[in-house]
């Protein structure tokens, strides 16, 4: 099949891709499935300041409580979600996003290492600087999630 | 509520269990002529009535370790505030009721001597504590090495 690409500045929105044909055959749905699912990337509906986006969930790097609200961290910005953590970790893949505590989820990909601090707290440290605590009732699920 | 019920019930069951063992281990080791559930037959002779106010003081320790025993649950608590507060209320609870059992006299010699031994356990239990999660979070470190 012959395979185009449109080159195109001024479109806005996610790239998509279109199949041109005569007639929808067997072969043509097979492969519309195909395209979708080796472009489907996994994101989450997220808000910042009421507007509804959906954020890619590779790029999130932790999801947390914060006062009664959770939010997610992403590289450069934050967002409030509408689920609860315990939805979250059942929606999220689990070979990636672990829970370290009873209010926060984090991203494995973006964790650097793990630490206990000279007053025996439970840290997570990521690849950006950042860090946070985690409980030390988690550890040896974390464990199991990370010798999957 | 239902958690403080089962933490009565079962901190209850352990401390009557253990005390009863530990007077028929010493009314046997130290021969004496009737069974001697605490110092208390001093002042109640042998009567039921002794024995059963030991058995109460002993339900109160068990109580008294089941509910110190809930800080450990605390996650967002480091482990050196999690063995301080432990240690607080063991020591705050748990003296008078050892002093109301006869275990030592109340004078300052074997006052100081029981806090010294009663700071010694507790730093070992810190150490204890420290060295075993330093020990899964290096586990948890080696495994997320393996995984990049």
């Amino acid at each position: 099949m012959k395979v185009k690409i449109h080159l195109n500045r001024e479109m806005n929105g996610d790239p998509y891709a279109q199949i041109v044909t005569n007639k929808i055959t067997p072969a043509i749905d097979m492969l519309a499935d195909s395209i979708r699912k080796i472009s489907f990337t996994p994101t989450l509906i997220a808000y910042k300041f009421g507007r509804k986006l959906a954020i890619p969930v590779s790029e999130i790097i932790r999801i947390y409580t914060e006062n009664k609200i959770v939010v997610c961290i992403t590289a450069d910005s934050k967002y409030k979600l509408r689920s609860r953590i315990y939805q979250l970790e059942n929606i999220l893949p689990k070979n990636i996003f672990i829970r370290i505590s009873s209010s926060e989820i984090v991203n494995l990909n973006q964790v650097k290492q793990f630490d206990l601090t000279a007053a025996g707290m439970f840290k997570v440290m990521f690849k950006n600087g950042n860090s946070t605590f985690a409980s030390k009732r988690y550890i040896k699920k974390i464990q199991e999630a990370l010798s999957r | 509520m239902k958690k403080i019920i089962r933490l009565v019930i079962t901190g209850g069951i352990i401390g009557s269990f253990i005390g009863f063992n530990i007077a028929i281990f010493c009314s046997l080791f130290f021969k004496t002529a009737y069974f001697v559930p605490s110092s208390l037959y001093f002042v109640l002779g042998h009567s039921p009535f002794a024995v059963l106010i030991s058995e109460l003081l002993w339900i109160l320790i068990g109580v008294v370790f089941a509910a110190a025993n809930r800080v450990f649950s605390i996650e967002k608590w480091s482990i050196t505030r999690q063995t301080i507060t432990h240690f607080l209320i063991t020591y705050i609870l748990f003296t008078p009721i050892a002093v109301a059992c006869g275990w030592f006299p109340l004078n300052f010699h074997y006052l100081f001597w029981f806090t010294v031994e009663f700071i010694a356990i507790y730093i070992i239990i810190w150490f204890g504590c420290m060295i075993k999660t330093k020990y899964k979070i290096n586990k948890l470190n080696e495994t997320l090495k393996q995984n990049k």
